[in-house]
C-alpha cells in the first residue's frame, strides 16, 4: 500500500492526533502570519514613505553649523570658513555621472528688482523667515531662479503649471520665463506677454517672454520667476559662478542609502552635506521601525514556543504509534518509509492549518493594521506635522504620517506567501524532525515489547 | 526435505543482577521446507528470544541465523523481514485504522501482482474471511477473526517462512483449534515452513515437529505424524 494512502487513512479513521497536531499548528500558523503580515505591511509602508520622498538628494550648506564656527572666530577664519560655504559645481558634475543618478538639477539664484511691477505677496501671509534684500534703488524685489533642466525641480511636486507650458530644448536660444498666476494676476500679464528684469540690480533689463503660469506657491514663493540657465549665460555669464542649490534624481529611491553612503565623505567641506530628507524619512518611519522590532521578537518568541509545543505534541503521537511501528519494522518495512508515512501525514495537517491560518490571519491582519494605522502611527507622530509641513513646501515633497497610514493597508504578494510558506515549512521540520528522528532508533522487538 | 533455515551456534544472554545470564547456549538447529515445527518450553526458557532472533527481530550476541544458505545478516535484516518470512503474534499485531483487506494488502509490498486486492480477498476467504468481513476495520472482528486476518496478511506475502509467537494464546478453544487446522493447511497446501513457539500441546499435538527448549538448546521431541529430524 503506498505511503500516501496508508498516511491518508490513518488521519481520516484515527482522526484524534490529526486534530490535535492541526490546532495547534493552525494556532502557531495564524499568530507567526499576522506578525509576518504586519511585517510586510510596515516594510510596504516604509517602501511608500521612501517612494513618496521620491529619488531626490540635495547638496545642503549646513549654515547652523557655521554660524557656530564663524561665531567668535578671527576675520581670516572667517573668510576660510565662508569660502567653505560655497556649494561646487565640479562636485555636481561628478555625481551627475554616477549611474543611479537620472537627472541633475543645478540652479542659480538671483536677486534683483523692478519698478514696473508690482509684488503678489500679501502683508498678511508671512514669508516663513525668508526676507529678500531691499532692492537697491528701492522697486519691488524679485527672487529669479535660473535652472538648467526645463521642467524646474519645485514643479516635481508643489508647484503646478496652470497655463501655457514648459520650456522645450528648442526654447534655450529664446529668454522665456515662468511666473506664478498671482503675480500675473497682479501685474495683468497673461502667457505670450513679455515682461522686463534685471539679472542683477546694475544690469540692464532683459525681456523675457511669459511661457507659463504656476499655481500652488506659498506666499513667499509668488514673486519668485523660473527662468533658463541659458539665459543667464547669454546676459549674466558672472552670476553663474553661485550655485544655489543641487539636487539629483535618482532612478530609484531605494539608491539612496548606498548613495549617501558612497558621496558623503567626498564633500569638499564639512558646511555642505548631502540630503536625502532623511530626517523626514526616519521621522516618518520610527514608529513603523519600533513596531516591527516588537512584532520581531513577538515572531520569534511565538516560533520558538510553537516549536517546542509541536516537538512535544509530534513527540507523544509518535511515541501512541511506537507498536505500530514496531509491526511495520516486523513486516520488514523500512525506517525511511515509516518516516516518510508519519510525515506526509503530518504535511497533510499541515497543509490544512496552513490555509485556515493563511485565512484567518488575513482577517486579523487587517484589523491590526486598521487599528495601528487609526491609533498608533497618526498619534505617535503629531507634534511633528507642522515641522514637516514647514520643510514640504520649502524643500520638498508633503507627506505626513496620516498619508503613511492611510497606506498601511494588508497586502499579500508572491512573496509574502512564499514568507509564509517558508516560515510554515521551517516550523513543521524543526516540529517533526527531532521525534521523528527517534524512530529511527527504535527497535523493532523492543517497539513490538512496548 | 532441503534445509530452508537454519540456526547456527546461536548464543543470546541478559544480564541479570550483575551476573549474565545465557538464554540461549550455541544452539543450532536446521528447519526443512513444508514442514510444521512447534517449539515448547517454560516461560523464560528463551522461546520469545529464539523466535526474535529467527524473525530477525534481534540479533544474537554470536552465531548466524541462514535463510536457503545464505547469512539474513549479509542479507539485511529488513530484506528478509520483508521477503522471506511472515510472523503472526499472539495478539493479532494488526494496524487498527486498516480494514482486514487493507492490512493484508499492506503486506504485499514484495509481490508484483496488479491486482493485491483480489488477491487479498481470495487469501482471506481461504482462511474463513469473507469479503462482507475483510471489509471492516479489524478492531471491529472478534480474535479468531483477527488472527485470520493476520494468517492471511502471513500467506498472501507469500514468504516461504512463517513465525508465529502463541498465535492461539488470546483464543477461545474451538477458535484455537480453528486456527491450528489452518497452520496446518499452510505448511501442508501451500509448502511453507511454520515455526510456532507455544505452550500449548494441542498446538505441538498437531505439528510435524516438537522442539523443546532447554538449557538454551533446541531438543527434539519427535512427533507421532512425521519422522522429519532437526540437526
Amino acid at each position: 500500500m503506498h505511503i500516501f494512502q496508508l498516511a491518508f487513512l490513518s488521519l481520516i479513521r484515527k482522526p484524534t492526533k490529526g486534530i490535535v497536531i492541526f490546532s495547534v499548528l493552525f494556532m502557531i500558523f495564524s499568530l507567526i502570519f499576522t506578525g509576518i503580515i504586519i511585517q510586510n505591511t510596515i516594510t510596504a509602508s516604509k517602501d511608500y514613505t521612501r517612494k513618496a520622498l521620491g529619488g531626490n538628494v540635495e547638496m545642503k550648506i549646513d549654515f547652523a553649523k557655521a554660524m557656530q564656527d564663524i561665531q567668535g572666530a578671527s576675520g581670516e577664519t572667517r573668510t576660510e570658513i565662508e569660502n567653505q560655504m560655497v556649494l561646487p559645481e565640479n562636485m555636481a558634475k561628478v555625481l551627475s555621472e554616477d549611474a543611479a543618478v537620472s537627472k541633475t538639477h543645478i540652479e542659480r539664484t538671483l536677486y534683483t528688482s523692478s519698478d514696473s511691477l508690482q509684488s503678489a505677496v500679501s502683508n498678511d501671509g508671512g514669508s516663513f523667515g525668508i526676507s529678500l534684500a531691499s532692492p537697491v534703488g528701492g522697486g519691488t524685489s524679485l527672487f529669479l531662479l535660473a535652472s538648467n533642466q526645463n521642467i524646474p525641480l519645485d514643479f516635481d511636486k508643489q508647484l503646478k503649471l496652470e497655463d501655457g507650458s514648459f520650456r522645450t530644448d528648442e526654447d534655450r536660444e529664446k529668454d522665456t520665463v515662468l511666473i506664478s498666476s498671482e503675480f500675473a494676476a497682479k501685474n495683468n500679464l497673461r502667457v505670450g506677454d513679455n515682461v522686463a528684469v534685471k539679472l542683477f540690480p546694475e544690469g540692464e533689463p532683459v525681456s523675457f517672454e511669459i511661457i507659463g503660469l504656476f499655481s500652488g506657491a506659498p506666499n513667499h514663493m509668488v514673486d519668485q520667476f523660473y527662468i533658463s540657465e541659458a539665459s543667464v549665460e547669454r546676459h549674466a555669464p558672472e552670476q553663474l559662478k553661485n550655485i544655489s542649490r543641487v539636487v539629483w534624481q535618482l532612478k530609484d529611491p531605494f539608491d539612496i542609502p548606498d548613495f549617501l553612503a558612497s558621496y558623503s565623505v567626498q564633500m569638499p567641506s564639512e558646511y555642505i552635506y548631502l540630503d536625502a530628507s532623511t530626517e523626514q524619512y526616519n521621522q516618518l518611519t520610527k514608529p513603523l521601525d519600533v513596531m516591527s522590532t516588537v512584532f520581531d521578537l513577538l515572531m520569534v518568541v511565538i516560533f520558538i514556543a510553537g516549536a517546542m509545543i509541536s516537538i512535544a505534541i509530534v513527540t507523544l503521537f509518535v511515541r501512541d504509534r511506537q507498536f505500530e511501528i514496531g509491526l511495520l519494522l516486523a513486516n520488514g518495512e523500512s525506517k525511511v518509509r515509516i518516516l516518510s508515512q508519519f510525515s506526509v501525514e503530518i504535511f497533510f495537517v499541515a497543509v490544512f492549518a496552513f490555509v485556515g491560518a493563511f485565512a484567518l490571519s488575513l482577517l486579523s491582519s487587517d484589523l491590526v493594521a486598521s487599528w495601528i494605522a487609526a491609533n498608533q502611527l497618526v498619534e505617535s507622530t503629531q507634534p511633528s506635522q507642522g515641522m514637516f509641513f514647514i520643510n514640504d513646501m520649502i524643500s520638498g515633497p508633503q507627506l505626513t504620517m496620516s498619508q503613511v497610514a492611510e497606506s498601511f493597508k494588508v497586502s499579500i504578494d508572491g512573496d509574502t506567501l512564499l514568507a509564509l510558506a517558508v516560515a510554515s515549512l521551517g516550523l513543521i521540520l524543526a516540529a517533526i524532525s527531532a521525534p521523528l528522528s527517534v524512530i529511527l532508533s527504535y527497535k523493532p522487538r523492543k517497539s513490538l515489547q512496548n | 526435505m532441503s534445509n530452508l533455515f537454519e540456526l547456527k551456534n546461536l548464543s543470546y544472554g541478559y544480564i541479570d543482577g550483575g551476573k549474565k545470564r545465557m538464554i540461549l547456549n550455541d544452539l543450532s538447529y536446521s528447519f526443512k521446507k513444508g514442514v510444521f515445527y512447534t517449539i515448547l518450553g517454560p516461560s523464560g526458557s528463551g522461546k520469545s528470544t529464539l523466535l526474535a532472533l529467527a524473525s530477525a527481530l534481534d540479533a544474537p550476541e554470536t552465531g548466524s541465523v541462514h535463510y536457503a544458505g545464505a547469512d539474513i545478516k549479509e542479507m539485511g535484516f529488513s530484506q528478509f523481514r520483508k521477503h522471506h518470512m511472515s510472523m503472526i503474534f499472539q495478539k493479532y499485531n494488526l494496524i487498527d485504522y486498516l480494514n482486514g483487506v487493507e492490512n493484508v494488502t499492506a503486506n504485499m509490498g514484495a509481490i508484483k501482482s496488479r491486482d493485491k486486492n483480489d488477491l487479498a480477498y481470495k487469501v482471506l476467504n481461504q482462511v474463513g474471511i469473507v469479503k462482507s468481513k475483510a471489509d471492516r476495520r479489524v478492531t471491529r472482528l472478534s480474535g479468531g477473526e483477527q488472527q485470520r486476518v493476520a494468517i492471511a496478511r502471513a500467506l498472501a506475502k507469500d514468504a516461504s517462512l512463517v513465525l508465529a509467537d502463541e498465535p492461539t494464546g488470546a483464543l477461545d478453544t474451538a477458535t484455537a483449534k480453528e486456527i491450528i487446522a489452518l497452520f496446518k493447511r499452510i505448511s501442508k497446501e501451500f509448502g511453507k515452513t511454520v515455526i510456532i513457539v507455544t505452550h500449548s500441546d494441542e498446538v505441538a499435538k498437531n505439528s510435524d515437529v516438537i522442539l523443546h527448549l532447554t538449557n538454551g538448546k533446541l531438543v527434539e521431541m519427535g512427533s507421532e505424524q512425521s519422522n522429519v529430524t532437526g540437526e
